[in-house]
């Protein structure tokens, strides 16, 4: 085998292993009966696999050699240290995502071995899109994510799950091909697709190839918009997540947000030169992102739409890390995607839980939890807090340091309008804490949540309130892994 | 001479592709479709791409439209569908797409573009070489997104 290939795969383990866990999921997903079965033995043994791919991934990723900023196959990917922390959040995103699918009713008559198949390969993909350092891996990651997410969202046997998946094809494949002209047109003006030959092509560049690449750039913003529900391609969000199984809707909010970040770090990086031009205008989407996702979400009364549209505003805060382009953003940016990771993934559980029990998606389904299950709502306020940014838990750190980081690189508007939005976003959150609470229960019974539920809301709740409580930690690994980055 | 030649597929592809999107019947729409692509491949053969033209036809002419027909041919209701797609906001969809043209030749009139160093990239053997060795990694990626788009479309299809 080639050296370069073999040298290549020692740092791409974890990736390796995912990909043959969902293929063999795939496989063993079928066996045992027909499709429909959903708890027989091919669902069980599909997911007994991805979890020991997972495991394997998660021990490689661990194991990992002292991470390298050498690119790896033939300069495609970079595993840097900033890759890093997005590569554990797409294992971290799977293994929540597979407990979900497990506990979710819903997708009891689904063919649930696929699903968790497709979730490894989405998997893989969201990995790739963290390392891309090449625009043709960066696409092929993209449409790898892309693809079996549509597939993921139609996986309910109900007519507006059909709607919703082809909802969002439809919206993706438009935002792909504008994202693919932008790419060709950077291609014919840089010869090249690599980040690091873009980076020098386009470095002292003039009119009129300057406005071009200006052009090329902002049809590329297309598609990784529509990846992070950034304004204006934000319209499928509700529409996706309202079809969508719950646990496929709490991964479309996390693992693709996250890597999409993690991709537009990369592509920015590469741009660096067009970057003062572009500025202006992804900071006034930033503005409107958070603004438009947090006044619609006021008026929703489907918990999942709710959720869909806090997605949007929350995508607004995240943006601010990247628009101040600066170290200390890029640091609050990965901070705050880990509190969301956790207080999101574990409000959808909550979700999950109620769906379970009433079948209805209704904010009225929640009436009364506090009486019906203490601990489910004690939880659910909790994660609901953090995601408004209530000290002292971590999605309160987050907001606190992303804010600071805009008012150190003198963006003060940014941060006025981020500390307004959470004031608005406030009140849904809390209305929803006061169903919980103050009004009189809809069914009667204790809701007791099935195993895999507890376990996920048990460590997203610990992890918002431990890492609340104590950042110093996680704040020093990050920004260790920032100041290495090489880019 | 050559651009007399360009300008006849470039008009070709035009004609069929405004086919596509105005003609209301399905089936001559999906049929416009395929002499869009066959205009695309005789582009690329002027250019001197042989082997992406013989792609270009043997995968989106020979595979993907004849999908596209059978698709079209299994489903009764859409084949002798007239008026299928609502078309509420022609006017806007045409302003838009019209200001958007308009931009992209703004932007890339003029241009002096420099020719890709070329060499022998057509040489097939080479082509392959690249796909196992420096390009192994995203080849091996489309695999998986092959088997994804596969998988789920057969995981949805057999329950409906």
């Amino acid at each position: 085998m080639n050296t370069v290939i073999r040298e290549s795969l020692n740092a791409w383990w974890p990736e390796a292993w995912l990909s043959l866990g969902g293929l063999l999921a795939m496989v063993l997903g079928v066996w045992g009966g027909k499709a429909g079965a959903a708890d027989g033995r091919g669902a069980r043994a599909a997911a007994a696999v991805l979890w020991l791919a997972l495991l394997a991934a998660a021990v490689a990723l661990w194991r990992t050699p002292e991470a390298t900023s050498s690119s790896l196959f033939f300069g495609l990917i970079v595993c840097d240290p900033v890759s890093l922390p997005f590569r554990w959040l797409a294992l971290g995103a799977v293994a929540v995502t597979m407990l979900l699918i497990a506990a979710s009713k819903e997708l009891a008559s689904a063919p649930r071995g696929e699903a968790y198949g497709l979730l490894g390969l989405i998997g893989v993909g969201l990995m790739l899109m963290a390392e891309a350092s090449h625009l043709l891996m960066a696409y092929v990651a993209l449409e790898l994510v892309s693809l079996a997410s549509y597939v993921l969202v139609g996986f309910l046997e109900e007519r507006r799950s059909a709607e919703a998946s082809l909802k969002y094809l439809l919206y993706g494949a438009t935002a792909s091909g504008v994202m693919l002209f932008g790419m060709s047109l950077l291609f014919g003006l840089t010869s090249s697709l690599s980040f690091s030959d873009i980076l020098l092509s386009v470095d002292g560049m003039h009119q009129p190839m300057a406005g071009a690449v200006m052009l090329a750039v902002l049809l590329m913003l297309v598609g990784l918009a529509f990846k992070i529900s950034m304004v204006p391609f934000h319209q499928w969000t509700p529409d996706a997540y309202e079809g969508a199984p719950v646990a496929v809707a709490a991964f479309l909010s996390v693992g693709p947000k996250a890597a999409g970040l993690a991709l537009l770090l990369r592509v920015m990086g590469a741009l660096e030169p067009v970057w003062p031009t572009i500025a202006p205008v992804v900071l006034g989407l930033t503005i409107v992102t958070m603004t438009l996702g947090n006044l619609v979400a006021l008026v929703q009364t489907n918990v999942k739409r709710l959720l869909a549209y806090s997605t949007i505003g929350q995508v607004g805060y995240l943006l601010i890390g990247f628009v101040v382009h600066t170290d200390l953003g890029i640091e609050a940016m990965m901070l705050y995607l880990i509190a969301y990771f956790f207080m999101n993934f574990g409000a959808f559980a909550c979700v999950v839980a109620v769906v379970n029990d009433s079948g209805s998606e209704a904010l009225e389904a929640f009436r009364g939890l506090g009486r019906r299950s203490p601990v489910l709502a004690l939880l659910c306020t909790l994660f609901l807090m953090s995601l408004a940014g209530i000290p002292p838990l971590l999605g309160f750190f987050g907001k606190f340091l992303l804010f600071g980081s805009a008012i150190a690189a003198d963006h003060t508007a940014l941060a006025l309008a981020g500390i307004l939005n959470s004031a608005i976003a406030l009140y849904y959150y809390v209305n929803l804490v006061r169903l919980m609470y103050f009004v009189e229960p809809q069914r009667a019974g204790v809701l007791q949540p099935p195993w895999m539920l507890r376990v996920t809301l048990g460590v997203c709740g610990a992890m918002t309130l431990g890492l609340g409580l104590f950042p110093n930690a996680l704040l020093q690994a990050l920004r260790a892994i920032v100041s290495a980055n090489l880019l | 001479m050559s651009f007399t030649v360009f300008a006849l597929f470039a008009a070709l592809v035009l004609v069929s592709a405004i086919w596509v999107v105005t003609l209301r019947n399905l089936f001559r729409a999906a049929l416009s479709l395929g002499l869009a692509l066959l205009g695309v491949a005789a582009i690329f053969l002027l250019l001197e791409a042989e082997f992406l033209a013989f792609v270009q036809i043997l995968v989106y002419v020979g595979a993907i439209l004849t999908l596209v027909i059978f698709a079209i041919m299994l489903t009764a209701k859409l084949q002798t569908a007239v008026d299928v797609p609502s078309r509420r906001q022609p006017v806007a969809a045409a302003l838009a797409c019209t200001a958007l043209f308009a931009v992209l030749v703004a932007a890339t009139w003029g241009l002096s573009w420099s020719p890709y160093p070329a060499g022998d990239a057509v040489n097939l053997s080479a082509l392959g070489r690249e796909l196992v060795e420096t390009l192994v990694l995203p080849f091996e990626v489309i695999s998986l997104v092959f088997v994804a788009a596969v998988v789920g479309a057969i995981a949805i299809a057999a329950r409906r």
